[in-house]
């Protein structure tokens, strides 16, 4: 097998470097060098560079540079995403040689431009000794996060980003420019990793916030993916999220709309409590802060005060009166201020005669010492109702 | 000893304070003497820096400690109000240590060191002359005495009683309920409910102990304390219909002394009280935001007290709906009553004529503005979904907590 000149590697890195040359100029550059096919493409799998000649042996690097990127099938059918968080869990390049690799063993790792994972990049090793090749894959991926940082090929700052949605460090001067440049009305969006690792956060904000998409994102940490929609125009403007989230049973919460990007703090906690409590850990589900409202204010409450102190005195009495077998008490009610007071619906709906209907209300009344037909306290009955369920919830879950 | 009486005879005579005297004694006598209390209040410590200062600090340690793990010695002190003698090692000194008052209420630990060739007698008597001494200018003190219990051991279990929380025998305190009830099992009766009271201005240390003291007469089975201004109350064993009673002295209460009042809701599990402290808390802030006076319990103020928990927890900003924030300033620009009209709507279950008449409006005025707010919001409030989140958002907006 052979081996690589380092020495004359390192020349040409630097020398590309140094005169910052574009990321084709250096695949070229150094594919001639080391005489071997390589290959750059986003977290997104768009091609960003490539040396080889076409049509290439290996149909996936041969699709991607055909295709511009990879489309979304090959990636999930060939699990492109679980080779790549290998590539970033280890944080230099790896051998590759199993699977899709089967027969075309290959150096591949992370392009990290500023710690934040930009893209991969990969060396065929063909007639090199391994440990040459991925040495010279990482001398590859430095040299190439040194020249995207120099051209920023995404486009994004990602600082500037990072420095809105997660770290709320926007000067006056920066949030003037970004609002003209990104406008209102504006929804914070955030989506769960749900252990799926941060490559494919990285893919997914790659879609999710290509340039069309009228977002930008950053990921905090390995948990979360941040994003902000600008310029809605309707609901339908998530309908590409909600079936990301679904597709990759993420969870994703989003906050209510809003103009001033001084209230995005807020906005924040409001995704945040969306994607913890509209979304229950449920994979795939979207979640919007109105959609949930109620029910995260109810739990705001219920951690506040403890799930015991957030009972309604009147509805716990009725409670005690159905778990004594006298009434369906609860259900009742419950139906009654669903629809409206309307004793013909309820009665419609529970399947019981109206008298009968009638007859539980007054004696709900006269159990409350409330006039709940006449009088204005539907909000307060409704609430403590919600309060109920949820206060049984939290028990039966703290009974294991 | 004769002479230190003198001393402090004439020290007394020429209108000296206890800190005076203390110096006094320190100079003639070579005397190191600290008064504390284990609350950690200022304590007076002469010399106030080197060894007779690090002494305190230890000893107070110590002492807490001890007495939360049943060490003898600090039990005899602070339960039993006896003197101790201790650390009488090799440094060349007697350190013997007392407390002010044996069965009144306690006001200060003192702790005195003396050269050794005093001996431990003459030690001990001076101890005693402190404590009188300590005595005698906290009865002839103009302001009263802070808020506290008969002894260490009630004022420790009524801290743990009102601002702790959770299960009660894992708690730092926890012991104390175990020390004063001998066992978890008879502890204190059922039912319980907090109550928070405030004076206007908010009461300074000698009001609040005045009102607790003067509570304690009126609801024996409470345990109280001030903080903040306010005056805390936790009150038991209000089983078989006791609570109406108990109500009826708070309302009696708090209009002779013009208090306002919050009270929880009624419950029985002690593990829980920490939520029913801000219950009551809450619904005093709910009472004084709205300048009611007397008593306000939770049952009255069941949606505003749930929203103003929520809105403490997460701040307002975030609970706030855009939709209701819309409506509002709507209405502020446009002088128009959007948010009262669909308040009062949705407060009647959508029904026309009782809103109507609640706004003292026509109903077919009702419907041009429901229509009106329908337009401008773009929902439908015959989904019940959106009523109950309409209805919160309103609350939310409203609440002053």
């Amino acid at each position: 097998m052979r081996r690589i000149d380092f020495d004359r590697l390192n020349t040409v890195l630097l020398d590309a470097v140094l005169r910052r040359a574009s990321l084709d100029e250096l695949y070229s550059e150094v594919s001639a060098c080391i005489e071997l096919p390589l290959i750059c493409f986003d977290t997104s799998f768009r091609l960003v560079a490539y040396a080889f000649k076409r049509p290439f042996y290996y149909q996936h690097w041969d699709r991607i540079v055909n295709q511009g990127r990879a489309d979304e099938r090959t990636i999930l059918g060939h699990k492109y995403l679980a080779y790549q968080e290998m590539m970033y869990v280890n944080g230099r390049s790896l051998l590759f040689d199993s699977g899709t690799c089967d027969g075309y063993p290959q150096a591949c790792g992370p392009v990290l431009v500023g710690g934040r994972l930009a893209a991969y990049c990969g060396t065929m090793i063909e007639d090199v000794l391994t440990e040459d090749a991925l040495r010279a894959n990482d001398l590859l991926s430095e040299a190439t996060a040194l020249l995207i940082r120099e051209t920023s090929f995404s486009g994004l700052d990602a600082e500037t980003v990072e420095k809105l949605l997660i770290k709320n460090q926007l000067e006056p001067g920066e949030a003037a420019k970004f609002t003209a440049s990104f406008p209102a009305p504006y929804a914070f969006i955030m989506l769960s990793a749900q252990g799926s690792g941060v490559s494919t956060l990285e893919y997914i904000r790659g879609i999710l916030c290509a340039p069309a998409k009228r977002r930008l994102g950053c990921r905090d940490a390995e948990k979360h993916l941040y994003m902000l929609q600008y310029g809605i125009a309707g609901d339908a403007d998530l309908d590409d999220i909600r079936a990301v989230a679904e597709t990759y049973g993420l969870c994703c919460g989003v906050s209510d709309r809003f103009c001033e990007l001084s209230e995005i703090s807020e906005r924040r906690a409001q995704a945040m409590l969306t994607l913890t409590i509209g979304c229950g850990g449920e994979p795939g589900r979207l979640s919007t802060f109105s959609e949930s409202y109620v029910r995260i204010v109810e739990c705001c409450a219920a951690e506040f005060y403890g799930p015991e102190a957030v009972r309604h005195e009147g509805i716990e009495l009725l409670a005690a009166e159905d778990t004594a077998g006298d009434g369906d008490y609860i259900n009742t009610l419950r139906c009654y201020l669903g629809c409206f007071k309307r004793h013909a619906a309820v009665a419609d709906k529970l399947g019981l005669h109206r008298n009968t209907v009638i007859n539980r209300i007054k004696r709900i009344e006269s159990l409350l010492e409330v006039d709940i037909s006449g009088g204005d306290s539907l909000p307060e009955l409704q609430l403590g109702l919600d309060m109920h369920e949820l206060a049984e919830l939290l028990r039966e879950d703290r009974h294991g | 000893m004769a002479d230190l009486d003198a001393l402090i005879l004439s020290c007394l005579a020429a209108g000296m304070d206890i800190r005076g005297i203390i110096s006094e004694l320190h100079d003639r006598a070579g005397a190191w003497i600290s008064l504390f209390d284990p609350g950690g209040r200022a304590p007076v410590s002469v010399p106030d820096s080197g060894p007779n200062r690090e002494d305190t600090d230890k000893l107070r340690k110590e002492l807490i400690e001890g007495f939360l793990t049943g060490d003898k010695r600090a039990a005899t002190l602070l339960r039993d109000g006896e003197s101790i003698i201790y650390d009488a090692d090799g440094s060349g000194r007697i350190h013997v240590c007392g407390v002010t008052s044996q069965h009144g209420e306690p006001q200060n630990i003192v702790s005195l060191s003396l050269p050794a060739e005093f001996g431990t007698d003459a030690a001990l008597a001076l101890l005693r002359r402190l404590c009188q001494l300590c005595e005698f200018f906290s009865r002839s003190a103009s302001s009263e005495a802070p808020a506290r219990e008969a002894n260490y051991l009630e004022a420790g279990l009524a801290r743990e009683l009102i601002f702790g929380g959770g299960d009660i025998s894992r708690s730092i305190f926890g012991n104390l309920y175990e020390l004063r009830f001998d066992g978890l099992s008879g502890g204190l009766e059922p039912d319980y409910i907090f109550a928070v009271m405030r004076p206007e201005p908010p009461g300074d240390e000698g009001r609040l102990a005045a009102l607790s003291r003067a509570l304690a007469k009126l609801l024996p089975q409470s345990y109280r304390l001030g903080d903040g201004g306010s005056l805390y109350a936790f009150i038991y064993g209000l089983s078989e219909g006791r609570t109406g009673g108990c109500l009826d002295k708070l309302r009696y209460f708090c209009e002779l002394n013009a208090l306002t009042c919050g009270v929880s809701h009624v419950f029985r599990s002690l593990n829980e009280r920490g939520g029913y402290r801000k219950q009551a808390e809450q619904v005093l802030k709910i009472a004084l935001g709205r300048g009611r006076k007397g008593v306000s319990a939770a049952s009255g103020l069941y949606l505003e007290l749930i929203v103003s928990g929520a809105v403490q927890r997460m701040g307002k900003k975030v609970l706030q709906l855009t939709e209701i924030e819309f409506l509002a300033a709507y209405d502020e620009s446009n002088h128009t009553e959007y948010l009262a009209t669909l308040d009062a709507y949705l407060r009647y279950g959508n029904w026309l004529s009782p809103a109507a008449s609640s706004m003292f409006i026509d109903r077919s005025t009702l419907k041009y503005r429901l229509q009106k707010i329908s337009d401008l919001l773009g929902v439908d409030f015959e989904d019940t979904e959106v009523s109950k989140r309409l209805s919160m958002g309103i609350a939310v907006h409203r609440t002053g907590v």
